[in-house]
């Protein structure tokens, strides 16, 4: 029987972060740009903002702490 | 008591006469049961052996199957490749009796509920005492389980005939190893005849089409490990669709795409000059697929603002549906990928997230407080991670809380370290996913 390996078998970089990055001048792992366009979207952030709302109330939030940080 | 009554439905005889496998539930395989309409796609029963054998098994176990359908179709697969002279009925008994000794499959359940329907008819009885005997017994793989049942009959040993491989399957082999299956007598050993026209699918990869399509995998022996592993992985996809699906729409040009098959994993390294990626394809033990997003470098300017990044997931995401596969792994820590995977629905295991949320309470407490982040809305970001639920990292990512016109949620996930998992099998999961990622807008 096949598992899936551990994530440590995995990763070439092994504790570095290895998914979506370019390496900028300094030499730095960077991924902003790779998930800028991703990220840029009102309309799923409004969307969600409000699923999450309730799924927090939900997972035992209360109403007031809700309000008071998703609005 | 171990129950064959799937295994007669597979060979089940009064189907096998019009070139079927499989008997629908509850028609009990007795005769004169009525023959199948002809396939969606138009094909006439026996054209093609891996999809009535793949819809006789989904008939007779459909839990099961639903589960396990990659698996299932892998071992199919393989029946069919390594075994293509061999008569339908034997290759039906090879199927089942590498399903049951995978020991990945537990049929009981699922075939239980066809016991009633079969009880009576002869071979399943017969089949039955020749278990209870200890003729034959659970556990066997299918070919010991043949060469039984052929010592038994003493019949000649099937061997493989690869000139007789062929797209289109003709019904004489079920019909006659059915035929032989139906008698008392012949059931008493249920021995197969010798096919003498082997009917068998070709392989979805081979060496020749995984160049064509390709994929470089080294020395030739390297390309048939790939292609006798493919199907588990990737089910009737072929490696042509896999390079379509994953490059298109001008993703960019000269890509190399390096494949290997080791220890049940397929490992894809996709290159080109500014870009290197790894996807690690893998069987888990529900008979689903994982993939870990291993490894995703965009070395060039070119890229990495253009989209690139969202239309690879894209294209990786068609893929992953149309193969079954189940989770993505992914390993965030760079600067935004900590906030922005959980934007995508990817939920950190137990483990991260309880240290996620520690180093974010840790972050939130160390924010002052003024008069846009009150002191109210501080302590119910506190309390909001104490919710032991990972999922809780979703909420997190979207609480607009604002401290300097900033999230303050975001900044504490940027440059979190995690390990978390998208559940395609999930609705919510994937609405998520697709809002932000394949979703033109």
């Amino acid at each position: 029987m096949t598992t899936s390996p551990k994530p440590d078998e995995l990763h070439p970089e092994g504790t570095g972060g290895t998914e979506m990055f370019y390496v900028d001048a300094l030499g730095n792992k960077r991924d902003e740009d790779l998930h800028t366009e991703m990220l840029d979207n009102p309309d799923a952030d409004a969307k969600w903002r409000e699923k999450s709302k309730q799924n927090a109330i939900d997972g035992g939030m209360s109403q007031d702490d809700a309000d008071l940080m998703y609005g | 008591m171990w129950p064959f009554s799937q295994l007669l439905k597979i060979g089940n005889p009064n189907h096998a006469a019009n070139g079927e496998f499989a008997s629908s539930p509850g028609s009990g395989g007795g005769a004169g049961a009525a023959p199948r309409a002809p396939l969606p796609n138009g094909k006439h029963h026996g054209e093609n052996a891996k999809m009535e054998i793949m819809a006789s098994l989904q008939v007779g176990m459909p839990r099961t199957f639903a589960r396990h359908q990659a698996f299932i179709a892998g071992v199919v697969d393989k029946v069919l490749r390594e075994h293509p002279a061999w008569s339908t009925g034997t290759k039906a008994l090879t199927i089942f009796g590498e399903l049951k000794n995978s020991g990945e499959i537990g049929m009981s359940g699922a075939v239980s509920a066809h016991i009633p329907a079969t009880r009576g008819n002869p071979i399943y009885d017969r089949m039955t005492a020749a278990l209870n005997a200890h003729e034959i017994r659970p556990g066997y793989n299918g070919a010991a389980m043949n060469a039984t049942l052929r010592a038994r009959a003493g019949a000649a040993t099937p061997t493989a005939a690869p000139a007789a491989r062929s797209p289109v399957a003709g019904p004489s082999a079920a019909t006659s190893t059915a035929r032989a299956m139906s008698s008392p007598q012949a059931a008493s050993v249920a021995a197969p005849a010798p096919a003498p026209a082997a009917v068998v699918r070709a392989p979805v990869a081979t060496v020749a089409n995984l160049k064509a399509a390709g994929f470089v995998a080294g020395y030739d022996s390297d390309y048939e490990r790939v292609a006798q592993d493919w199907a588990p992985i990737f089910g009737n996809t072929t490696p042509k669709e896999v390079m379509d699906t994953m490059f298109k729409d001008k993703l960019g040009d000269n890509f190399k795409v390096d494949i290997r098959s080791s220890g049940g994993v397929m490992k894809l390294n996709v290159n080109n000059a500014s870009v290197s990626i790894t996807r690690q394809l893998s069987r888990k033990s529900d008979g689903s697929v994982n993939v870990d997003h291993s490894y995703f470098k965009v070395a060039s300017n070119s890229e990495r603002g253009q989209g690139f990044g969202k239309k690879f997931l894209s294209n990786s995401m068609e893929l992953y549906k149309k193969i079954g596969v189940s989770t993505i792994d992914v390993h965030a820590n760079i600067d935004v990928g900590g906030y922005a995977w959980a934007k995508y629905g990817f939920v950190p295991n137990a483990n991260s997230w309880s240290s996620m949320a520690r180093d974010f309470s840790s972050k939130v407490q160390a924010t002052p407080v003024d008069s846009e982040f009150t002191v109210g809305k501080k302590e119910a970001m506190l309390r909001q991670l104490k919710n032991p639920d990972p999922k809780t990292a979703w909420d997190f990512a979207d609480n607009p809380t604002t401290k300097g016109g900033k999230a303050v949620a975001k900044a504490a996930m940027l440059g979190s370290n995690w390990y978390g998992v998208l559940d395609l099998k999930n609705p919510t999961t994937m609405e998520r996913f697709n809002d932000y990622v394949t979703k033109a807008r």
